[in-house]
């Protein structure tokens, strides 16, 4: 889940060890449309698709990552 | 479609985009204001734009209208779009927008119901265009309409009358011929654009659906960069000249050692690459690229091939200096400079040696210097993805501006062959005709103002329309002159903006193409306006010499003919005046008519 770290690091300005209490309601920099670069980011990146369903979901990074686990993803090394 | 490649992210972008919010305005040389007025969410290219304006030394202030309130902002007077008084707007609204429900069910209503439909939409655009033009003076950069590949017909859709799309080309031909003549308005042609991106990858429709982002953030890139090619000449940043490498970038193989036959140019081939490449080239000059030689060489052997290799498309007739010896590149590269008196950082340099380019970009970091790909199948679309080449409009002297600088070549031959610079300006023949602005003459007047850097003793800039605007006050007196000698027509070189006081004359502007420095034009042109100060009454004609980086060569104008020195502040700005009781003498050799009239 290294790559996953990086993706949401990258994308929130944040350090992997705040990554676990990362929730959408309460990080400013989790607004609308980091929210839509972040999805952007992990769909390239990692060469999976998240529904739409699974988009709205993702209210914190735990649940992110569960989504994205269930994927059984192959990353990729380079977007 | 110039849209070079990006190898970093947007996210990238995005975080330099903080590091430069934190930057003060006057750590640029150049500023701009743009507007971005559109009918979806386009978040990125403010953030994108910004950046890549940066790294070309200009400060942006954006402005964006708040999601889909294009129409209000621009309807109404009062709103921020006004008062920010933006340079630049970007009018960017999308087919879907336009056509509405008509874009799913184009053949719910008969052909002339589609035709009333789209005609009423294009006078809607037109109409949001002519409240911008006259409520800013901003140039406003109009995106045409991205014609979709799908049709509800399928393979019928070209069977129909005015089908689907070509009802959307129709609109987009018409929005083309409506603004060609209209110097405010430009025509992006966003429906390119998606073409050479690729109208299948240009949206992410997850992305569209979520968040109304009609352009991947991907595209966003390419897109800036294809603004870009608007904005540089905008802020007066384009190259003028392509300095060439010989060997193995007009030519493949070495003239030394392969001689004039082994060499590869023409039909075949190793040599299509090289023999395209300089059709390119060709073109550029055609519209007034400026293009210069920097090999390192025996002359012989190259300038041989210059002249007598049957595929050169390139002849010595197109270059404006050429440097063929032994010395280093960046020193050939000054001395073209020096030569053919333009800026280094006006310079595009192509050589196919990476460590040449490598040490011109570290030793003249103000010259352009793309990276050249090895094989040179890739040297034409190398070519094709610089945008720094670009004019707003293109005037008949930027269309002669290479030859006129390739006669410069051969005037300064025969300067060399000169007994001393009198007789060499005697028998120049030289003729100026003075004009007064008109519609022909203005547009290059105002780029005169805006791109003239050396001559100009206060490089006060001035658009099209405040130039046509202070043609048309009493005020002001506008005087522009064409150069001519026995070589050649320089074309429209040298303007001078005077502003009428009752009791004197004040030089708001005066300033010469550096192409025609050291001919001494320019006292012939003081001459006229100290004629025509004379003939009105008033007693002294003032100046302004305001310093700059680049107009040294205009620091002693008033001095030299004659004017006083006032005062001098402590930022360098000195005043003169000349009182006109005093004879003014004109340089003899210098024939002047003057146009009547306008």
């Amino acid at each position: 889940m290294d790559q996953l770290e990086n993706i949401v690091c990258n994308v929130f300005n944040t350090e992997k060890n705040k990554l676990e209490k990362l929730e959408r309601n309460t990080s400013m920099e989790w607004d609308s449309f980091n929210h839509l670069i972040l999805i952007s980011e992990i769909e390239k990146q990692m060469n999976i698709s998240l529904s739409m369903k699974e988009i709205e979901n993702i209210k914190n990074y735990q649940i992110l990552k569960q989504i994205v686990q269930e994927k059984n993803v192959t990353p990729t090394t380079q977007k | 479609m110039s849209v070079q490649k990006n190898n970093i992210s947007i996210l990238e972008f995005f975080k330099q985009y903080k590091q430069i919010c934190t930057k003060k305005k006057s750590f640029f040389s150049k500023k701009l204001k743009i507007t971005l007025l559109s009918s979806f969410t386009t978040k990125g290219i403010k953030e994108v734009l910004t950046v890549k304006c940066s790294n070309l030394n200009i400060y942006v202030e954006f402005y964006e209208c708040e999601y889909k309130q294009y129409t209000q902002e621009i309807l109404n007077p009062q709103s921020n779009l006004y008062s920010f008084d933006p340079s630049l707007i970007l009018l960017f609204i999308d087919t879907k927008t336009i056509l509405g429900e008509n874009f799913f069910f184009p053949y719910n209503s008969n052909a002339i119901n589609r035709k009333t439909f789209v005609k009423t939409k294009e006078n809607e655009i037109y109409n949001l265009v002519n409240i911008l033009t006259q409520n800013t003076s901003a140039t406003i950069l109009l995106h045409n309409l991205e014609i979709p590949s799908y049709s509800p017909l399928g393979i019928l859709e070209n069977k129909q009358e005015f089908g689907f799309a070509e009802s959307i080309e129709n609109l987009n031909n018409n929005i083309r011929n409506t603004f060609k003549k209209n110097n405010r308005v430009l025509v992006f042609d966003y429906n390119a654009f998606c073409s050479y991106i690729g109208k299948s990858k240009i949206t992410n429709e997850k992305l569209y659906y979520l968040g109304d982002i009609k352009i991947d953030f991907e595209h966003i890139l390419p897109l800036c960069d294809a603004y870009l090619a608007y904005i540089k000449p905008l802020v007066s940043i384009s190259k003028k000249c392509i300095v060439l490498d010989l060997d193995n970038t007009l030519w493949g193989g070495i003239i030394g050692e392969d001689g004039i036959e082994g060499i590869k140019l023409g039909p075949t081939p190793e040599g299509s690459p090289f023999w395209e490449f300089q059709k390119h080239l060709l073109a550029l000059f055609n519209r007034g690229i400026i293009l210069a030689v920097n090999s390192k060489n025996n002359s012989q052997d190259a300038l041989k091939a210059i002249k007598k290799h049957p595929y050169m498309v390139l002849k010595e007739k197109h270059f404006a200096s050429i440097q063929i010896n032994w010395n280093d590149k960046i020193s050939n590269i000054e001395t073209i400079a020096k030569e053919i008196n333009i800026g280094i950082d006006s310079m595009v340099f192509f050589d196919d040696d990476p460590l040449n380019r490598e040490m011109v970009r570290e030793s003249l970091p103000g010259v352009l210097v793309p990276e050249l790909p090895q094989d040179a199948s890739f040297y034409s679309k190398t070519l094709h993805q610089i945008n720094d080449f670009n004019t707003l409009q293109l005037t008949e002297e930027d269309k002669k501006r290479g030859s006129i600088y390739a006669a410069q070549r051969k005037r300064s031959e025969f300067k060399s062959s000169a007994r001393n610079l009198t007789n060499y300006l005697q028998s120049l023949n030289i003729k100026i005709t003075i004009e007064k602005p008109n519609q022909f003459n203005i547009p290059r007047i105002a780029q005169l103002t805006q791109k003239t850097n050396q001559f100009n003793v206060t490089t006060k800039r001035y658009s099209q329309l405040e130039i046509e605007n202070m043609s048309k006050s009493q005020n002001k007196i506008i005087v522009a002159i064409k150069v001519e000698d026995k070589f050649g027509d320089n074309g429209l070189t040298g303007v001078a903006i005077i502003e009428k006081n009752q009791n004197h004359w004040d030089i708001d502007s005066f300033l010469l193409s550096c192409r025609i420095i050291g001919r001494k034009v320019e006292n012939s042109l003081l001459a006229y306006i100290i004629k025509q100060a004379k003939t009105s009454g008033v007693k002294k004609i003032t100046g302004t010499f305001i310093p700059t980086q680049k107009n040294l060569p205009a620091k002693n104008f008033f001095e030299e003919n004659g004017f006083m020195l006032d005062k001098k502040n402590n930022l360098g700005i000195e005043k003169y005046s000349y009182i006109l009781e005093k004879e003014y003498f004109t340089p003899n050799f210098i024939k002047t008519i003057e146009l009547q009239g306008e």
